[in-house]
């Protein structure tokens, strides 16, 4: 301990020494060093080392207080007798130095209210973006526990866990009865059923079928009724559905009695024995929860319906533990069926709104917050510099009231609290600007057709408002710096002596520099940023909109399974459908579609003819069936051979058009009349009933889509040959496209009066909701990159006008000297661009740092060279146009009066 | 002038009394105080001129030049000697304390048991 006592002590406590006020340090640090070292040679003991560092720290504290209270140094009168017993000190002055701050701010109101408005951006955008990733990802379920509620997904090592593959009724039967991690294990599919009743038209609503272990999982009981008991369950057990507190209050006017009513879903009598609590819609909005009714031992290995998984953790379970414990079932279920469940090793149990938004998601929304606060980071730059002209400017002042006594940490107190007033003001704006930004973000996600996630509530509240009570302090702090290092190393004899113009500028011009250099580099790297957002929706926008997006209306129908059971039934439908729509509703081209082009959200695994595939080798493509003039109604014609035709139907010989890239890929020599077989069976070479000719090869109409990983292959069947029960229209409408909602919705009912369209768009919505964090994301970035940019273009501006302003006095004497006016401006505007060139240098590796960051969340693509080199002159231009006109300024002043200046 | 006031500390009003035996520099102030309060008041390197320095501030003690034989050992150090305001300010507490002292006597100030 003493040897280490005695390496550490002395730098120790220079450490702490050099952590005084600066006033301090020069008066004493010498003596206290020389006391220190007496100290210890006399004793080295461990309570005299002790005694020495506590001692240090405590004076420490001890001498900011009174520096910040009094102004530090300043000599002060005492009172007389009796003051022991007294004491005394305060905050005298403080209400005095707010008061000059005010004064200052008024006395300048261009200056003050861009300092105001710079931070108040900085400081909104900052405050918005953290509402929304709070919103986002920082919000738990509102139920009890909500860290035990996780979800359990078994992973396909194809799509790593970032891939959300359901698992097989019987093999999540399986996990829930061997385990024993979970207090409850509960298993849920997406339902679209339409709801019907005699009073209201047909609506098509969303919600879940679950095992009836569900809100025991979730952990939250209805407000009315009950939930699920393990009879629901069973097969013929009575239709019964809880419903959520929204759709009780909207269709159902809140009806008390709603408990007990039948209501008829998908045409089946169903009777209502719960309502969920407001706010309650897991997992996004769902408005219905359906037991699911099935019979174990009906099901072979490898059927039934595909379930996700939620699950609440036994208490004291870890989620690691837990996955560890199914990881090892399923590697039982492995051996046990190889046929079905073999190729999956692990299980994934993670939080579940951590998971909902994925660690992608995550990962992009910090990397967003990141962003925007070197949008902040530039403001206060900004402020800096301004606050740095003030200092400079009134340096004179400041060395006559330090020569008549005021302590020079008054003066420092004064700039700190010049710049917290201003962030103080920029605060209240920044509260106006980041209210916007989460009503626009929220606003944004309403519009979508699939809404906000019932949890997610983005809006400003208290940790809103601590957080930026927090940023308007690290403003202040962060903007006060420099005029405090300023204002640290003015010494009032110099400035006395040479008239306030050289002393100062030197600091105060190397200030402004880095400055300059810093705002530049933000900047770029936040446009490099925008860019690579931009780009990026740029080329999943671009695939096949050979055809205006706008033009194409879609609305999805889905034919319930109770009706609809045989394909015979679902093919006529949709003849009867088409024919009705061609006929009346004032289409130019309509057809059916399983899975819309650009939009499409699922893949499907193929093979190739005469291949043999192991379990889960199989490749995906996209899979679309379609009616005969799908591709009329996007204005496309086949690249090589035919397009699907009517005479393609149940009665003929199974035939496919593939895209361009699945041609590419995957049957590059000769496409055309290749055979591929659709789910091929595991370790079995396909029935040549089922083999599938490909007929032609049409242009990509899909984009890869990122999360969850889709392919842009597709496969395009004809409808007729695979008779899908959920389609979608798909028709060229003209330039009002929503109007043909009304004459769809006709032609629908015409033929059946419970069936509701839904989610009536434009192709183009479709896309915005397709790519939607994208756009989101793409959107805010382009917001940061402009305010940089702006922010960027005025403290560049403003440095210089600065710089150049303390330099007229050697512009003045370069032009008596001998130099022209063009000359000296030149000369100021070339200093200007190598700050510039030396940011943007800086901008290229941050920027570069910051897209590498993104695309591995996002896969957002790298921007061109092109965008760098356009940026990087934008920025240059945008400097030199800042340095030029304040140096036009300057060599244009007479030449007596800058040198008669004082 | 500001008018704020000082408040005296036991630790200043040694540093003061050791003053009044004449002119001494930081250190050896701090060691004549443990010295005299037999160990009762140590100030620590730091916290000693923290209180030098309000003695200063309070214009309490002043900086005078050293003695000229300490040549030779570097850096010179630094002399203080109570100013006629210091030694008023000391005279007064002097008196309040005997006051103190005096009403402690005069109740009878028990040992703790």
């Amino acid at each position: 301990m003493t040897s280490l006592g005695d390496r550490c002590v002395p730098a120790l406590s220079r450490v702490l020494i050099g952590l005084h006020p600066r006033w301090f340090r020069r008066e004493y640090a010498a003596d206290i060093r020389d006391a220190i070292a007496a100290e210890l040679n006399a004793t080295k003991s461990n309570q005299t080392t002790r005694g020495v560092l506590a001692d240090l720290a405590r004076n420490l504290g001890r001498v900011w207080m009174s520096t910040l209270q009094t102004g530090g140094s300043e000599r002060e009168p005492v009172r007389g007798a009796g003051a022991l017993a007294t004491g005394g000190g305060g905050f005298r002055g403080l209400g005095h130095d707010v008061r000059g701050a005010v004064r200052g701010i008024v006395r300048r109101p261009a200056t003050s209210a861009g300092a105001v408005l710079t931070l108040a951006v900085g400081i909104g955008l900052t405050a918005a973006m953290f509402s929304i990733v709070q919103g986002l990802a920082m919000r738990p379920l509102q139920v009890d526990e909500p860290e035990r509620v996780v979800a359990v997904r078994r992973l396909d090592p194809r799509f790593g866990e970032s891939g959300v593959v359901p698992i097989d009724f019987s093999a999540y039967d399986d996990l829930r009865t061997r385990q024993t991690s979970f207090a409850a294990l509960a298993g849920w599919q997406g339902l679209s059923v339409n709801l019907a009743d005699d009073l209201e038209p047909a609506d098509a609503i969303g919600g879940l079928a679950v095992t009836t272990e569900f809100f025991d999982a979730i952990g939250l009981q209805p407000i009315l009724g009950r939930a699920f008991a393990e009879r629901d369950g069973a097969v013929g057990a009575e239709a019964v559905v809880v419903i959520a507190h929204d759709l009780w209050s909207g269709r159902f006017g809140a009806d008390p009695d709603i408990l007990g009513t039948s209501i008829r879903l998908d045409g089946t009598p169903t009777r209502v024995v719960g309502v969920m609590p407001e706010g309650f819609g897991f997992p996004w909005n769902s408005d219905v929860w359906k037991p699911l009714q099935l019979d174990r031992a009906e099901l072979a290995r490898g059927e039934g319906p595909r379930l996700f998984m939620v699950g609440r953790l036994a208490s004291e379970v870890s989620e690691t533990a837990a996955a560890a414990e199914l990881t090892g079932l399923v590697g039982q279920f492995a051996e046990e069926h190889p046929d079905t469940d073999g190729g999956y090793e692990r299980v994934l149990v993670r939080e579940w709104t951590r998971d909902f938004l994925g660690s992608s998601g995550r990962q992009a929304l910090f990397a967003m917050l990141l962003a925007v606060s070197m949008v902040l980071v530039l403001a206060c730059a900004n402020v800096a510099n301004l606050l740095l002209v003030r200092a400079v400017q009134s340096t004179r002042e400041l060395a006559v009231r330090a020569a008549l006594g005021a302590g020079r940490h008054r003066l420092v107190r004064q700039a700190l609290i010049d710049a917290l007033v201003i962030a103080g003001l920029g605060a209240l704006g920044g509260l106006g600007i980041a209210a916007a930004g989460s009503r626009w973000f929220t606003h944004t996600m309403e519009s979508l057709s699939f809404g906000i996630p019932f949890y997610v509530d983005v809006s400003l509240d208290f940790g809103v408002g601590a957080f930026v009570v927090a940023l308007a302090a690290i403003s202040a702090v962060l903007s006060a710096v420099l005029p405090v290092l300023h204002v640290g190393r003015t010494d009032s004899h110099d400035v006395l002596r040479s008239g306030c113009r050289l002393g100062p500028s030197r600091t105060a011009g190397r200030a402004g520099r880095v400055l300059v250099v810093v705002q530049v580099a933000v900047a770029y790297s936040l446009l490099l940023g925008a860019a690579a957002f931009g780009g990026t929706l740029g080329e999943l926008r671009s695939i096949a909109l050979s055809f205006d997006p706008d033009e194409i209306f879609t609305g999805a129908i889905t034919l319930p399974e109770r009706d609809y059971a045989e394909p015979e039934a679902r093919r006529q439908f949709y003849r009867a459908l088409v024919e009705r729509l061609e006929s009346g509703a004032g289409l130019r081209a309509v057809s059916l579609a399983s899975d819309l082009p650009v939009a499409g959200f699922g893949a499907s695994t193929f093979g190739l003819a005469g291949e043999v595939y192991e379990a889960r080798q199989a490749p995906r493509a996209r899979l679309s069936a379609v009616s005969p003039s799908f591709l009329d109604v996007l204005d496309l014609v086949p690249l090589q051979g035919r397009s699907l035709s009517a005479a393609d139907d149940e009665t003929s010989p199974r035939v496919a058009v593939v895209t361009a890239s699945f041609a590419q890929r995957y049957l590059e020599s000769d496409p055309v009349g290749a055979r591929i077989v659709l789910g091929p069976r595991s370790g079995e070479t396909a029935a040549p009933e089922d083999e599938i000719e490909v007929v032609g090869v049409i242009p990509d109409i899909y984009a890869d889509v990122p999360t969850p990983p889709l392919p842009r292959e597709a496969v395009v069947v004809p409808l007729a040959q695979r008779p899908e029960a959920a389609v979608n229209v798909i028709a060229r409408a003209g330039a009002e496209p929503l109007a043909a909602a009304a004459g769809v919705r006709d032609a629908l009912t015409g033929l059946d009066p419970d069936l509701p369209l839904s989610a009536p768009m434009t192709l183009r919505d479709m896309l915005l909701q397709n790519n939607f964090f994208l756009e989101i994301l793409g959107t805010l970035f382009g917001v940061f990159g402009a305010a940089a940019l702006l922010l960027s273009a005025v403290g560049v501006y403003g440095v210089m006008a600065f710089s150049t302003g303390i330099r007229k006095h050697e512009g003045g004497v370069r032009i008596a000297l001998g130099a022209t006016r063009r000359q000296v401006s030149a000369l100021m505007v070339r200093q200007g661009l190598w700050r510039v060139a030396f940011g943007v240098a800086a901008g290229f590796g941050i920027g570069f740092l910051l897209v590498s960051s993104l695309s591995a969340a996002l896969r957002v693509g790298m921007p061109t060279a092109a965008t760098f080199a356009v940026l990087a002159a934008l920025l240059l231009g945008t400097g030199a146009l800042g340095s030029w006109l304040p140096a036009r300024r300057a060599a244009a002043l007479d030449l007596v009066d800058t040198l008669s200046m004082d | 002038m500001s008018g704020t006031d000082v408040k005296v500390t036991v630790p200043m009003l040694y540093l003061l009394l050791t003053l009044v035996q004449g002119k001494s520099h930081g250190y050896a102030m701090g060691q004549e105080v443990a010295r005299r309060s037999h160990d009762r008041v140590r100030l620590g390197p730091a916290s000693l001129y923290w209180s030098v320095n309000k003695l200063r501030e309070a214009d309490l003690i002043r900086e005078v030049d050293g003695p000229r034989d300490e040549g030779g050992r570097g850096r010179p150090r630094r002399y203080y000697e109570a100013t006629p305001d210091g030694l008023r300010v000391l005279r007064d507490e002097m008196a309040v304390l005997e006051d103190v002292i005096l009403f402690a006597r005069d109740v009878a100030l028990p040992d703790p048991e």
